[in-house]
């Protein structure tokens, strides 16, 4: 019996290993999300101006 | 003798011409030659991702250009206070002058060298054998000439039935 509860503990640890690595990479990813759409909204004129204020657009036929 | 509909090149061996039936491109070392009826559109790409961390890189190494100004500025004029003072420190008033007078110069020169960042765009060519897809810079100087490529490419796109 004991023999089972050694493997039981085995794989609790390693399923709760897994679990926490995953958050961590999840919030890791958050983060770095998180970051990118916040530059994003503060070069937003800049991203703005780069896209449409030039020769290119103002050639570019309008709909 | 097909009409030459639009051109544009780059002005280094780079040439794309449409006529009234086919699209040439060529460049150095090679040449591809499309049937306007294998075009079946066409489509606009910015980098915005990539634009976005060079306005950041751009940014934070200005950032670090004003702190070093700000920190010789700073302790240059430190050392002329103290120099004009009198106290226990002095590596002389000149020297100290001059490192105010390099950090306001290197200033000023670190903001008349830093060049903001170009954005890469690109059109795409959607052809019945797979797309292709040309980089190209909106505010360069064959902008108009793209743009104006583009618009007459588009005017060959035609529903099925008008054929």
């Amino acid at each position: 019996m004991s023999g089972f509860w050694d493997v039981f503990k085995k794989t609790a640890y390693f399923r709760l290993s897994w679990f926490i690595q995953d958050k961590m990479i999840e919030s890791v990813d958050e983060i770095q999300k998180a970051s990118e759409q916040s530059s994003l909204q503060k070069n937003k004129g800049k991203i703005i101006d780069a896209v449409y204020d030039n020769e290119f657009s103002k050639h570019r036929r309008k709909r | 003798m097909m009409d030459k509909l639009a051109e544009f090149n780059d002005n280094n061996g780079f040439k794309v011409t449409l006529t009234t039936d086919k699209i040439y491109i060529s460049a150095i070392g090679a040449e591809e030659t499309f049937a306007l009826r294998s075009v079946s559109g066409v489509g606009l790409y910015d980098n915005i991702q990539k634009y976005n961390q060079e306005l950041e890189a751009q940014k934070t190494e200005g950032d670090r250009k004003k702190l070093l100004s700000v920190l010789g500025v700073g302790f240059g004029g430190l050392l002329v206070a103290a120099g004009l003072t009198g106290s226990g420190v002095d590596i002389g008033i000149t020297g100290a002058a001059v490192l105010v007078l390099f950090s306001v110069m290197y200033y000023f020169f670190a903001k008349s060298d830093s060049s903001p960042p170009v954005l890469d765009s690109y059109f795409t060519l959607m052809l019945s054998g797979g797309d292709r897809r040309f980089p190209f810079n909106k505010s360069g100087n064959n902008a108009k000439q793209i743009a104006e490529f583009i618009n007459k490419v588009e005017d060959t796109l035609t529903a099925y039935h008008k054929g």
